[in-house]
């Protein structure tokens, strides 16, 4: 495997992994528990 | 390559393209959600007013992607994401502008719709398939698709951080605003072939490709299946939440479900683009839909906890879009890539119509039985029915009688 597409795996990895890391900040969830709750209050 | 054939644009420039178009196209939708509230409250709407307008977003998507997909293949993909991007951000302005739910329903529901319908998979694929190699195809139309899976797993936090930063009539103008990125993206999807106002020479008249594929029992059977995809995605999308919520799980759990069927959607995605250039789509389509109905099955009867919501949604995950690679690539296969954005347009309004049953006999069942069970077996039942329906396709390009003869047989008839 070139080092390009290590590269690519790497950078492709780590949004994957920081995206979810937004998921899972306390802040963020709590907001969106609401905003889903909300739909059957 | 044929001596009077175009030059190809470059597979990264269509991949990188592409991918951030579908990315902003596919993620700022996704979050529309997340302003129900906020919306609802400031106008003093109710909250069927918000779900109208969304849900005719939804059909004006499906039913203007195929005239957008005709439009891409005759006039080129660049002419139609320019549109679309410029009408995203019109739709997205009206949408934090409106002061009443006509305009509000006309502006987030028709205008984005049309807007989605040009920004989207039918248009991108297009390029994809005539501009990547077949060997190569499926696997580009996986990576354009986990892209799209992506902008919905990273928008939504955006989104919601936006409207907690700066208010949602703000945050509509933000996005308004990266949706007109479309419009310089697309440049770099200027297929050489259209240049100049051109027009390709094609094999066949669109009404020559619409009755070839709708007398083409591979088509019809493919697409019956996009439909149960759209069931079951949509009506899981939707109503879990509520299903969790009767079943008295935390609020939690159900951001933890979206989150990582958000995340395994995106490595599915891929994988399922990347094995259709190894394996018969087909197949990989009915292992999908086959997959689904165990993994619901398995579901309900194992003890509902957190840890089997998660499981649920990883492995659902992977199966959630999956199906969009090998169905398009699928397409281009048989019939050709001259009417693949029009063909593709056909399926995605097919996959539409499932969307819109999912949610509409979700909450009408629900209303009329009580639980969700009914629905559930729907979808177990719709999952093995789509599987068999996968399995006969025949993946083989379409053999067509010569020009001449196919006029003859045109005007014969």
């Amino acid at each position: 495997m070139s080092a390009a597409r290590i590269l690519g795996w790497a950078v492709a990895l780590a949004a994957l992994a920081g995206v979810f890391a937004l998921y899972l900040q306390p802040t963020m969830l709590v907001a969106l528990s609401e905003l889903v709750w909300a739909c059957f209050n | 390559m044929a001596p009077n054939s175009p030059p190809k644009l470059s597979l990264f420039q269509v991949l990188a393209c592409g991918a951030l178009i579908v990315t902003l196209s596919m993620g700022v939708r996704h979050g529309f959600g997340l302003w129900l509230q906020p919306i609802t409250q400031a106008q003093g709407w109710t909250r069927e007013n918000f779900a109208f307008a969304m849900g005719i977003q939804n059909l004006a998507w499906g039913i203007a992607g195929i005239g957008a997909g005709m439009l891409a293949d005759r006039f080129g993909a660049f002419k139609v994401l320019v549109g679309g991007g410029a009408l995203y951000a019109l739709g997205l302005v009206g949408m934090a502008l409106s002061t009443n739910t006509l305009v509000f329903t006309l502006t987030s529901g028709v205008v984005i719709g049309l807007a989605q319908s040009g920004t989207t998979y039918a248009v991108i694929y297009g390029v994809i398939g005539r501009q990547v190699d077949p060997a190569k195809r499926s696997w580009a139309m996986g990576t354009a698709a986990a892209a799209g899976a992506f902008g919905q797993f990273l928008m939504v936090p955006v989104e919601g951080f936006l409207i907690a930063s700066m208010g949602w009539q703000q945050a509509l103008l933000v996005l308004a605003a990266a949706t007109l990125l479309i419009g310089p993206l697309a440049l770099g999807l200027r297929e050489p072939g259209f240049a100049g106002g051109a027009t390709p020479v094609r094999e066949q008249t669109v009404a020559q490709a619409l009755r070839e594929a709708m007398r083409y029992p591979s088509f019809i059977l493919l697409v019956a299946g996009y439909f149960v995809c759209g069931f079951q995605v949509v009506f899981i999308g939707v109503h879990m939440p509520s299903f969790l919520k009767d079943k008295g799980l935390s609020p939690e759990v159900a951001s933890y479900a979206l989150a990582l069927i958000g995340l395994f959607n995106v490595v599915g995605t891929y994988i399922a683009g990347a094995l259709g250039q190894k394996l018969a789509k087909r197949k990989i389509l009915a292992f999908i839909y086959f997959a689904r109905s165990v993994v619901i099955t398995v579901f309900l009867w194992a003890p509902l906890s957190p840890m089997s919501v998660y499981l649920f949604s990883a492995v659902m995950g992977l199966l959630w879009l999956s199906t969009v690679p090998p169905t398009s690539a699928t397409v281009a296969q048989i019939f050709g890539v001259s009417h693949l954005s029009m063909l593709g347009g056909i399926a995605f309004f097919n996959h539409q119509l499932g969307s819109f049953m999912g949610v509409w006999l979700g909450g009408y069942l629900y209303d009329h039985t009580g639980s969700y069970d009914l629905v559930w077996y729907i979808a177990i039942a719709l999952g093995v029915v789509a599987a068999g329906l996968n399995l006969p396709v025949r993946e083989a390009p379409i053999v067509r009688k010569p020009m001449g003869a196919a006029l003859a047989t045109g005007q014969a008839a």
